[in-house]
């Protein structure tokens, strides 16, 4: 007997049911995305060096030591920003919340970089 | 239903019961047969899902007073060392072409302004004549002697400071790209008047992304992309087949995208007011200074140059964005090689005629 036999030997049902499972299994690869979405962890890094990566539903307070002095950066309810920063022009803190994949939040001077990882919706940002 | 289908399986059984695939049945019972049938589109999809595209890896480091970003097809083991000796590279063209860094070759000419001719490195020779090809066709809108002038106002030295009239006055006969002189063959560089100063903020890091791609490309590096701040040169596709998909930042609401554009082979830079600026009595000063006047340039919010090269879109960023909404996109429906996009000082965006259709707006 072969795999033909199994088919033949098969119900109605069995056949909808295995359709069904398999109709499931493809939108389960669906459904994973949307729940557990890209870009719900945040990476620090500090002159190009893996400082932690936090993950983004946990809300918390991070200090961190740039090469200009301490930073402040914040994540709360899925988001991430700088509160304080050690630099003059403070353009990390300007910039706001981030948290989605592949934005990121750069301080120049204290040469810390925060980003969002996961696939990026831009490979890259014109600015 | 489920004896039924386990009683005809059985009776198979019975009948050609020297068949190897019954014996596993016997052994194992129905139901695994069931559960091999759900499996086999598990594993399929499992595998369709891990043999896909090879990777793209990206890495960033702080180069040229800026994040220098550079992506390349394939793993990590792949391509991180092309990517390093690309950055290393750039770090060879940050300390020829930076102004603040002392002995650089850019140091030098500046010092021997009305002195003398300076000999420099071939790359400085090269972004210069560039940079004075590039003042001829925008009529001076763009212009590296804007050093003294971008030095007097200070932007991202000295906090909020407007110079007085007659400072910035004094030094505008000092801003004038026709007083450069190259001499290619000698590979020398002389400034004509003391106190003129060239400042290559506005095209160096073009021309940087241009040299990363031809050493990624060299190195065996199918596709990727430089991005030296927002300065970005692109060549090959995704590993998807599609192009590189390239967004543009909104002028006034920085967490937002302004439109995306697909590129493949080919290079785009913005220049806009919101990089650095301050604002004093509700005006806003922007750094991007107007080198006939000595003032910030306030015709455009931001203006986004595509083509092929990102040494040209570096610099005509900057000077389309001198040149204002009209004058600006007059220059580029003129010129068949460039396209761009302007968000006028209103916050209106215009397109080039050969970008219509190809972004979402």
């Amino acid at each position: 007997m072969g795999f033909k036999d199994i088919i033949k030997a098969m119900t109605f049902g069995d056949k909808v049911l295995i359709l069904l499972l398999s109709v499931i299994t493809v939108l389960s690869f669906y459904y994973v995305k949307v729940i557990f979405p890209e870009g719900a962890e945040a990476s620090i890094e500090i002159e190009g060096k893996a400082r932690g990566s936090y993950l983004l539903a946990e809300d918390r307070m991070i200090e961190i030591n740039g090469s200009l002095g301490t930073a402040k950066i914040e994540i709360k309810g899925g988001k991430i920003r700088v509160i304080r920063a050690p630099c003059r022009d403070k353009i990390c803190m300007k910039e706001g919340w981030i948290s989605k994949a592949g934005e990121s939040l750069i301080c120049l001077p204290n040469k810390v970089m925060v980003y969002i990882t996961g696939e990026a919706r831009y490979d890259a940002i014109s600015w | 239903m489920h004896k039924d289908f386990s009683a005809k399986i059985m009776s198979n059984v019975k009948a050609q019961s020297s068949n190897y695939f019954d014996i596993w049945i016997l052994k194992f019972g129905f139901n695994k047969i069931r559960l091999g049938l759900f499996i086999i589109p598990v594993l399929i999809l499992l595998i369709l899902s891990c043999a896909k595209e090879p990777p793209i890896f990206k890495k960033s480091k702080f180069l040229m007073d800026t994040v220098v970003t550079i992506t390349a097809v394939g793993t990590k083991d792949e391509v991180e060392k092309v990517i390093d000796a690309t950055f290393s590279e750039i770090e060879r063209l940050e300390n020829l072409m930076s102004g603040f860094k002392e002995g650089s070759d850019v140091d030098r000419i500046n010092k021997s302004a009305g002195i003398g001719p300076v000999k420099v490195n071939r790359d400085v020779i090269n972004v210069i004549a560039k940079a004075k090809e590039i003042s001829e066709i925008t009529g001076g809108a763009f212009d590296i002697t804007i050093g003294p002038l971008s030095k007097l106002w200070g932007f991202g030295v000295k906090k909020e400071y407007i110079p007085q009239e007659d400072d910035i006055k004094k030094l505008l006969p000092l801003i004038d790209y026709r007083q450069i002189s190259v001499d290619e063959s000698k590979s020398e560089v002389f400034l004509n008047k003391n106190g003129m100063m060239i400042d290559l903020g506005g095209i160096a890091k073009g021309y940087a992304a241009d040299r990363g791609v031809e050493i990624l490309k060299n190195m065996g590096i199918k596709a990727g992309i430089v991005a030296v701040s927002g300065d970005i040169r692109t060549f090959g596709k995704r590993p998807d087949g599609k192009a590189w998909h390239i967004g543009i930042k909104h002028p006034r609401e920085s967490e937002k995208v302004l439109t995306a554009i697909d590129l493949e082979d080919s290079s785009i830079s913005t220049s806009g007011d919101y990089e650095r600026f301050f604002i004093k009595d509700r005006r806003r000063y922007n750094h991007i200074l107007n080198p006939k006047s000595g003032y910030p340039a306030t015709g455009c919010q931001s203006v986004t140059i595509i083509s092929k090269e990102g040494i040209l879109v570096d610099a005509l960023a900057t000077g389309v964005f001198v040149l204002g909404t009209e004058k600006g996109m007059e220059f580029i429906e003129s010129n068949k090689s460039i396209e761009g996009i302007i968000v006028d000082s209103k916050g209106e965006v215009k397109v080039s005629s050969g970008l219509r259709g190809k972004v979402g707006l």
